[in-house]
């Protein structure tokens, strides 16, 4: 009877044991998915900004230099592919694509004085380097919680948790090298 | 036998060290400057003069009192090559200039060697300095300074200029004294002090050439080289008080503008 009660005894405190470190390891997990996705909604919400700002920027430098078709047409292009985009993965792909598209814009100013010396101009593309430069930061702090998620997901024996209520991996927003340096503005006077 | 485990050795090391020096340069990608005990005048290149960083420090402190929002100045030599954004976005969050509650910090980063200079916002203040307004306070206050080498001035201005946007965002009508001042005085650097020193150090440097063939100042060279990066100037000035400063904490999320000259 005692050496019974014993074994219950032991039984119920390894139960427990496993039990409350499930809940911790199980609401660590909800917690940095959470951060997760707090910060995509962040790339999201920066990514979208610089939509708003592209129509104004577009028109500014149409005023100037309205033969440069391609450019625009490339921006027009990018930024449909990224509102279709779906996955990240296809988002990080277009959003490359569109920063080089309006690194492009920003380029041409050096060939048009007129445009370059614009208060209106300056200013957009100062919003829109900022911009870049946010989403290139919205990106490295979503990079690095979902690898704080991945790497956790996948440790013993937090993996078990995981497995069990479906924790799956985040992808990481990647695009080339390339397109983490936000467009440079230059104004020599 | 023992010439092949030679050659194995020979093979293998140059691989190890090679490999441990890529960990290193990954895991020390930012080197970043601890802040002085001001906090929030740091000129770590040193061509700010005791008489506008005594001014800056004073404003951003009577700032820091009537409002809680921190700006902070930054002068460094180079970036080593690490992107100016980053550096700036890295330093921001590493010092947590501003409060974590409000993420009211501004911080100002001149790169001396590279001819950059930076205003990043915190995410707080990015609605009284949108990205525009940074970018045209560094083209009217600052960069026409810099082009000519008085960095102190244009800093001065600069921050003056940003001082002013964050009373207006907290609702104060604030003019700091000496705004638009464009009077530029110098004060004289190379006492005889600093001569003698030189001197002295020249004569250890001949020394050193005759006696060991040179062999200590080319180790303090690389030892120099490969540890003090960011050993900058400390600055000539001290707060006259005993308060000290730090980071509250906040955070940017790269708001800002950047210059080059």
């Amino acid at each position: 009877m005692k050496k019974g009660s014993t074994v219950i005894i032991v039984l119920i405190a390894v139960i427990a044991i496993i039990v409350f470190s499930s809940i911790g390891a199980y609401n660590k997990l909800v917690e940095l998915s959470e951060q997760v996705e707090t910060s995509l909604s962040q790339i999201d919400n920066q990514l979208q900004r610089r939509n708003d700002l592209i129509p104004n920027l577009v028109e500014t430098v149409k005023g100037y230099a309205a033969h440069e078709e391609e450019i625009f047409t490339s921006i027009a292009d990018a930024r449909a592919r990224l509102i279709g985009a779906g996955s990240i993965e296809e988002k990080a792909e277009a959003n490359e694509q569109l920063s080089s598209a309006l690194n492009r814009l920003l380029a041409i100013a050096e060939s048009y004085p007129e445009l370059k010396a614009n208060e209106n101009f300056i200013q957009l593309s100062d919003e829109l380097a900022g911009t870049e430069n946010r989403i290139a930061t919205a990106r490295r702090d979503y990079n690095n919680s979902a690898r704080e998620y991945n790497t956790t997901i996948r440790r013993f024996p937090t993996v078990i948790i995981a497995n069990l209520f479906g924790f799956d991996r985040y992808e990481y927003f990647e695009a080339d090298e390339s397109a983490r340096q936000a467009p440079e503005v230059k104004f020599g006077n | 036998m023992r010439n092949r485990l030679h050659r194995t050795l020979y093979i293998i090391i140059p691989v190890i060290v090679l490999i441990v020096t890529a960990y290193q340069a990954v895991a020390t990608s930012v080197d970043l400057p601890k802040p002085t005990s001001n906090f929030f005048v740091n000129d770590f290149a040193n061509v700010i003069d005791s008489e506008y960083e005594k001014q800056i420090q004073n404003e951003a402190v009577s700032l820091y009192d009537k409002t809680g929002a921190q700006v902070v100045v930054v002068t460094i030599n180079s970036l080593n090559d690490e992107p100016l954004e980053e550096y700036a976005n890295a330093l921001f969050r590493e010092w947590g200039i501003g409060s974590a509650k409000e993420d009211n910090g501004v911080l100002i980063l001149v790169s001396i060697g590279d001819r950059m200079s930076r205003i990043e916002v915190g995410y707080g203040l990015e609605g009284a300095l949108p990205d525009g307004k940074t970018g045209r306070i560094q083209d009217n206050y600052m960069i026409p300074y810099f082009k000519d080498g008085e960095y102190g001035k244009g800093i001065l201005n600069g921050f003056l200029a940003i001082v002013k946007e964050v009373y207006t965002e907290y609702g104060i009508d604030y003019e700091p004294a000496g705004y638009q001042n464009t009077e530029v005085y110098y004060t004289e650097e190379g006492d005889s002090g600093s001569l003698f020193l030189v001197a002295f150090i020249i004569i250890l440097f001949v020394i050193d050439i005759i006696f060991f063939k040179g062999k200590i100042t080319k180790l303090l060279i690389m030892s120099a080289a490969t540890s003090s990066r960011h050993s900058g100037g400390s600055g000539s000035f001290r707060s006259g008080s005993s308060r000290t400063f730090s980071g509250g904490g906040g955070r940017s999320g790269g708001g800002g503008s950047s210059r080059k000259w």
